[in-house]
């Protein structure tokens, strides 16, 4: 739901740029008409044009910028397209005529000067008329153009020019070709005879365009269009439109043996765009006589059998529809009227108008009325009925074809051809293309004919005595899905299909449609909430809103349905198939409900998508409660039809394997829900009424108070079936090869649902108490062995296998010793000591986290015989060590430490909830006492877990999962109401260590990684941070609780994943005592980091803080920290190269003097040098040493205490280092620091030391870099290291 | 819009969309402009009237769901030419279906023909062809304009589209 709101958001409202664009226009137009003049007498005119047209291109870019922003919303620029376009033709004129008259004066016709800024600020202008096209459509556009007598003379000028003198390199760019030629379009209208104007016009013109035409792209479109204006003007049609024709007849016939180079194809594209255009622009009477001619022409060019070219096609059966368009006269259906009065007042008024639209005949009568005298003379005197013959054939086969937009002209093609076909051959029309949807063709014949059936029906053309053969058809089509291979096709036949429907709402009356309504609208409704793809869904939608809109009340509760629904409600699947499909259903169970299971049942069960089936076997299961009888009921009277249960039981034999996944989903779905049916009738009927819905989940107490459902709640499966469902698993478990390899797994998946829902359903116990002697039994180790096949095995998600663990051991009453015996299996498989470190343990330890450990305690009563079960002890003691055991030869993943981790604490939170029962309350306090301890400290080990390996910082899976299990142990232990005195206190009575609370030490990490790198730990951290300061009992334990709570109140709106926003907060963590240094080890950390922003906000944080500081001794503190973190991480490189890299940036931009100068202590600066010193000793890192270097440098500043002299010791055994890279960047670097910091030096030596740095081959032989050292050093002053 | 000569298409035009009619000039071509309506959008062409350029008016016939026929009411030596015009323009095959709107225009003219006069003059009771409606108006004072483009709006809205 949130991504599609946030989608309609993101959609303009309306033109809200308008000003800014208009103000660019103007800056354009302004720039085009007056160059260089408005501005101040120019200094150098070259170098002024060029920032000019810079100026220029950077605003038209700007402009193209934000059109293209209205691409899917063209018709929001309406308002405001005057105020581009006219100035924009303006200028395109002025330049023009620039252009124009100079070539008329005689200047040199070659591109320079002013004729070359005029032409490129003509360029810039048609670009942008172009990008305004291209947005709003050219049609729209081109309204707006001028269309004056003196814009032909212009326009005509400049053609002139540019044909000779664009030639070349400077060719004109296709979209100045472009827009010029749509402009002459416009002009081609202009109500005179052109030879008045212009003797030569037309002439040139026709050469001009001619010879455009071949060279493909838009300008050879628009070269079409000039023609098809220009030729069937009353002044050029006798004289040059045959002989266009013949040279276009001749191209396009000879096209068969041109070849299929690309220019050919382009001229082809060029032959069949003119005469597409010419046949529409001319008068029948014009043309007609042309057509068999052209279609013959067509046939011998074998294009349309023998093209591989979509758009060459799509020309091809263009052409064909406009040449049997001019054989056809037009026919006018006089009940145009009847449908569809769309004036509000009109029908509120019942004006006689409508009295006089009713009594219009009814489509069918008035064409049989009609037919008589139509069919002699629906063709002309002197035209050819084979070209019509023709053309219908290629409409057929266009509507076959694999390319989707030939499909749309050929549907477009019959639609227009049958409109004026007499009744008997619109009929013969109809037949044909409802034959498509036939099985023997491919979806591409399907889409077509559901698009032809679509059109003709929009045309009216479909008779009602038709729609009994139509309707099944398109209903056919709404369902449309073939699989092919791992995926299916056919969303676009359902797509269209929908389409259809659509057009059959518009098309007929109320009464006339009444008979197919409940079929179209059970259909639209399924397909809305269950189609696979988003556009099927809201096509079914709007089909469905617009049936109810126009069918006129003849749907029952339509508009609640389509409220239900809307376009937005179905863009969610999950929302869709779980919450709108329920909630239509319960509106009509009969209809909908039964409709919806069968489809379900059908066929989404057996999608190839596995969350699909997913989603059918939970929609499934809501459903059951909606009409639990449609479950277990056959959907028709028929003796061998079957129920949706059967079905499913019979499609779990099925030979595929995706069928039996989905079909065991469904049953156990299903299975569960009936029970929850059942369980509900009984206490109803115990109860005498209704039960409150209170205990039962939110979307059963939805349909739990519908009449339906009580009237049919008593309903169960048989228990033969339900026996047959409980002995599935077995029966799958025996057959070994079924569950082999990826398509074993999706099995045992679906088996481990069913066993989940089978459980919690209570079927098992049902079965066994109920069960016949003959009857075999179900066989529960054989469930167990499918769970531990799944849990044993490596895999990426074990939900399902650790859902069914759970319910077996909480549902199952199985012995107790029978239990005990599993966790010690589990625990050997997994044990760490014992087992190589690649064994996948993931599957095992999650499981083991989910054990009801109520099985586990003993019901003691009295404290004294109170001590913890030894299996309960393994459990904690062999988790908390997987937390622990990062490396060594048995090393545990880290994704199984980070199960580990979230197992403990679940383990844990299920002990606590045992302490208000009252069986366990004394157990379950021991058991907590006496595991607390090892669980809270592997924990708190596992947020140090900073693990590397080729996945990168793959700890800190393990340090959010222990972040999250402590998180949630402390919210419930911390929440503790007073009632529960026994549990009150666990927590704070234990201290890992003598300074510290468990508190403090939790939030000492969340404060160190909620200023660390890592955007997600971030969060996560800096959130639980927030929380457990809020906690009400936390304060006695947690040290500055009241100061944390109120720096991150649980009300900030802090976005811990911006570093902008976090960090200028969690910097204050440095002015608490007690998490200053993980604070600052945390930022350190930020600071060396590598993503710009993360760098850039966490060292402004850092220096806003020292800015900050009032008080001395804070300074001095920071400063204590600074070289103490520094001290801690010696030599541990994933925290010291980030210290080295902060210090390099802190001495650069001086936080550090300033942090001195406001009363940081004086050995602040020795101690870090000594820690660089000692960090940097023996290292054999480069990339270390170049920080190091830049450090040293940075150190210089400080001339007090001999730290300078210091650095340079340490630069000159750099300048002589065996890494030739080492050399060189220490000489460049202290060339640098020698030109900041070299006050108190004598001048000359520096700059000789200077000179020696830049000038000496560093990277050389080592010997040499070594003789240069100690010159420099000798220079400086310093003692050489080497001597 | 058609009409003949010097009947007020271009002022019919300017008044509804609101724009200065002291100064217009016989149409030395054709005007297109684009006006919102209830809800609809209206591509108005204008096309000049005068004897040489009626042949042309074919050129603008794609597409077209209405006609508006403007006839100067005050004209009545012209009221022949102008039903023969008219006449001739329905017999155009693509305009087979588009309603006809006759505006009888300069109604605010003494002397100016009444209803029945014009529609007896234009014989517009036998057309069957065209859904008409015949409209007196005064481009000049504006009076019934807005009237007769509801009629057209209304009735080319009022019928299914079928797209040609």
């Amino acid at each position: 739901m949130q991504t599609i709101d946030d989608q309609d958001q993101c959609q303009p409202q309306h033109f809200a740029e308008h000003s800014e664009v208009a103000a660019l226009v103007a800056v354009v137009c302004a720039a085009i008409e007056q160059p260089s003049q408005a501005t101040a007498p120019a200094t150098n005119p070259a170098e002024e044009e060029e920032e000019e047209l810079h100026k220029l291109t950077r605003a038209c870019e700007r402009i193209a910028d934000v059109l293209q922003r209205y691409q899917e919303l063209p018709q929001l620029l309406d308002r405001h397209l005057r105020m581009l376009v006219s100035p924009l033709m303006g200028a395109l004129r002025t330049a023009m005529h620039r252009i124009g008259t100079s070539a008329v004066a005689g200047q040199p016709s070659t591109l320079q000067g002013n004729v070359a800024a005029d032409v490129a600020r003509l360029d810039a202008a048609a670009r942008l008329l172009y990008a305004l096209c291209k947005v709003r459509g050219f049609k729209t556009i081109t309204n707006l153009f001028p269309n004056g007598v003196a814009d032909l003379h212009e326009a005509m000028t400049y053609m002139r020019w540019s044909t000779s003198n664009r030639v070349g390199s400077a060719r004109e760019p296709w979209e100045t070709t472009y827009v010029l030629l749509l402009w002459l379009w416009v002009l081609a209208a202009i109500p005179f005879s052109l030879a008045i104007i212009d003797a030569q016009a037309a002439d040139d013109l026709v050469a001009v365009c001619m010879a455009r035409l071949p060279q493909g792209g838009k300008p050879s479109e628009a070269a079409a269009l000039v023609l098809s204006r220009l030729l069937t003007r009353p002044d050029l049609c006798e004289k040059q439109l045959g002989g266009v024709l013949e040279v276009a007849i001749r191209d396009l016939s000879s096209s068969a043996t041109a070849g299929a180079s690309m220019s050919h194809v382009y001229k082809l594209i060029g032959v069949l765009a003119l005469l597409t255009s010419l046949f529409q622009a001319a008068r029948r009477a014009d043309l007609a006589h042309a057509a068999p001619k052209v279609m013959a022409a067509l046939e011998t060019s074998q294009q349309l059998t023998t093209s591989t070219n979509a758009l060459v096609i799509k020309l091809c059966i263009k052409l064909s529809q406009r040449l049997a368009l001019a054989q056809l006269k037009p026919r006018l259906a006089a009940w145009r009227y009847q449908r569809g009065a769309r004036s509000l007042t009109g029908n509120l008024a019942g004006s006689a108008e409508t009295q006089s639209n009713s009594t219009e005949p009814h489509p069918a009568n008035q064409e049989a009325e009609e037919q008589e005298k139509e069919d002699d003379s629906f063709l002309d005197h002197d035209t050819d009925p084979a070209v019509v013959e023709s053309a219908i054939e290629h409409m057929l086969g266009g509507l076959r074809n694999k390319d989707t937009i030939v499909r749309w002209s050929a549907a477009k093609g019959i639609g227009r051809i049958t409109a004026r076909l007499p009744l008997f051959m619109a009929d013969q029309v109809v037949d044909a293309v409802i034959a498509l949807a036939s099985p023997s063709e491919l979806e591409h014949a399907w889409h077509g004919s559901c698009l032809a059936v679509a059109e003709l029906s929009r045309h009216g053309l479909i008779l009602p005595a038709r729609l009994a053969d139509v309707v099944p058809i398109v209903l056919n089509c709404v369902t449309y899905d073939v699989r092919r291979g791992a995926t299916s096709v056919g969303s676009n036949v359902r797509d269209a299909a929908c389409y259809a429907c659509w057009s059959f709402a518009r098309a007929y009356t109320p009464e006339t449609l009444l008979p197919f309504l409940p079929a179209l609208t059970t259909a639209l409704v399924v397909q809305a909430v269950f189609d696979r793809e988003v556009n099927c869904r809201r096509a079914a939608s709007a089909s469905l809103q617009e049936l109810v809109g126009r069918q006129k009340g003849s749907v029952p509760n339509g508009i609640d349905i389509i409220v239900l629904a809307d376009y937005i409600a179905v863009g969610n699947i999950r929302h869709a198939m779980l919450e709108v499909a329920p909630a239509i259903a319960a509106i009509h169970p009969r209809q909908y409900a039964t409709a919806m299971v069968k489809h379900l049942v059908r066929y989404t069960c057996k999608h190839w998508d596995a969350s699909m089936r997913q989603l059918a076997a939970a929609a499934l299961h809501r459903l059951t409660f909606v009409h639990p009888a449609c479950m277990v009921e056959p959907s028709t009277a028929a003796k061998q039809a079957q129920s949706p249960v059967e079905m499913l039981l019979s499609s779990t034999a099925a030979v595929d394997t995706v069928t039996r996944h989905g079909a065991l989903l469904g049953l156990g779905c299903i299975v569960h829900g009936l029970s929850i049916v059942q369980s509900l009738a009984a206490e109803r009927s115990k109860l005498k009424e209704q039960p409150s819905s209170g205990g039962w989940s939110d979307d059963v107490a939805k349909f739990v108070d519908t009449p339906q459902f009580w009237k049919t709640a008593a309903l169960q499966v048989p228990s033969s079936t339900a026996l047959e469902i409980a002995l599935l698993p077995q029966t799958f478990e025996a057959n070994a090869p079924l569950l082999k390899g990826a398509t074993g797994e999706l099995l045992i998946t679906g088996i481990c649902v069913l066993i989940h829902r089978l459980c919690i359903a209570g079927v098992a116990e049902g079965v066994r108490a109920h069960r016949a002697e003959s009857t075999p039994g179900i066989d529960f180790a054989a469930w167990q062995r499918i769970v531990d096949r799944r849990l044993f095995r490596d895999v990426e998600d074990y939900s399902e296998a650790v859902d069914a663990f759970y319910s077996m051991a909480f549902h199952l009453q199985t012995e107790d010793a029978e239990l005990l015996a599993l966790v010690d299996r589990y625990l050997a498989a997994c044990d760490p000591t014992s087992t190589a470190a690649a064994t996948p343990r993931e599957g095992i330890i999650q499981a083991l986290g989910r054990l009801p450990v109520q099985r586990l305690l003993p019901q003691y009563t009295s404290a004294e015989t109170a001590s913890a079960p030894a299996a309960l002890t393994r459990l904690f003691a062999s988790l908390a060590r997987m937390v622990r055991t990062r490396d060594g030869p048995h090393a545990v993943t880290a994704g199984a430490r980070k199960c580990a981790a979230t197992s403990l604490a679940s383990l844990t939170l299920a002990l606590h909830e045992q302490l208000d029962s009252s069986n366990f309350t004394l157990a379950a306090t021991s058991a907590l006492n006496r595991f607390l301890p090892e669980t809270l400290d592997a924990l708190l080990t596992g947020l140090l877990d900073y693990t590397i390996d080729n996945r990168g910082d793959i700890g800190s899976l393990v340090r959010e999962a222990c972040i999250a299990a402590l998180g949630n142990i402390f919210s419930r232990f911390y929440n503790e109401t007073a009632e529960n005195p026994a549990a009150v206190g666990l927590l704070s009575h234990f201290t890992p260590s003598d300074k510290a609370s468990v508190a403090t030490m939790f939030a000492r990490s969340l404060v160190r990684m909620s200023l660390e790198k890592i955007e997600r730990t971030r969060d996560q951290a800096g959130q639980t941070l927030s929380r457990l300061a809020s906690l009400a009992r936390v304060s006695s334990d947690l040290l500055h609780a009241t100061e944390i709570q109120q720096l991150l109140p649980l009300s900030s709106d802090i976005q811990w994943l911006s570093p902008a926003s976090c960090f200028p907060v969690a910097v204050h963590f440095l002015h608490m005592e007690a998490y200053r240094h993980d604070a600052l080890c945390g930022l350190l950390i930020s600071i060396g980091g590598l993503t710009e922003s993360l760098v850039r906000f966490s060292h402004l944080a850092l220096v806003q803080l020292v800015r900050d500081i009032r008080q001395p001794e804070h300074c001095q503190q920071l400063a204590t920290a600074l070289v103490d973190v520094f001290r801690t991480y010696r030599k541990v490189d994933r925290v010291s190269i980030p210290i080295l890299k902060a210090l390099d940036i802190l001495l650069n931009d001086g936080t550090l003097a300033l942090l001195l100068e406001k009363g940081g202590s004086d050995s602040l600066v020795p101690s870090l040098f000594e820690g660089c010193v000692e960090e940097l000793a023996r290292c054999a890192d480069p990339s270390k040493l170049f920080i190091g270097i830049n450090v040293f440098c940075g150190m210089m500043q400080f001339s007090s205490g001999g730290i300078r002299e210091k650095a340079l010791v340490q630069l000159g055994s750099n300048l002589a280092h065996r890494f030739p890279k080492v050399r060189k960047a220490a000489a460049d670097q202290l060339f640098v620091a020698l030109m900041t910091y070299s006050d108190g030096l004598p001048e000359d030596d520096v700059a000789a030391a200077s000179d020696v740095l830049s000038e000496a081959l560093w990277d050389g032989s080592i010997d040499e870099a070594k003789s240069s050292r100690d010159r420099v050093c000798a220079l400086l002053h310093i003692a050489s290291p080497g001597l | 819009m058609l009409g003949l000569d010097n009947a007020g298409k271009t002022t019919i035009l300017k008044r509804i969309n609101g724009q200065d009619i002291s100064e217009t000039s016989p149409t030395l071509g054709f005007n297109i402009e684009t006006l919102e309506y209830n809800g609809y959008r209206l591509n108005v062409w204008d096309v000049g009237g005068q004897k040489s350029i009626r042949s042309y008016w074919r050129n603008y016939f794609e597409s077209t769901d209405g006609i508006v026929w403007v006839i100067d009411s005050a004209d009545p030596r012209r009221f022949e030419d102008c039903k023969r015009e008219l006449h001739a323009l329905l017999q155009e095959e693509r305009l087979a279906g588009a309603s006809l709107l006759v505006f009888a225009n300069k109604q605010d003219i003494a002397g100016a023909s009444s209803l029945e006069e014009i529609s007896q003059a234009l014989a517009l009771s036998g057309i069957a062809s065209h859904h008409h409606s015949l409209q007196r108006c005064s481009a000049v004072t504006g009076e019934h304009l807005l009237e007769g483009i509801e009629w057209i709006v209304q009735d080319i809205a009022s019928r299914v589209f079928v797209m040609e």
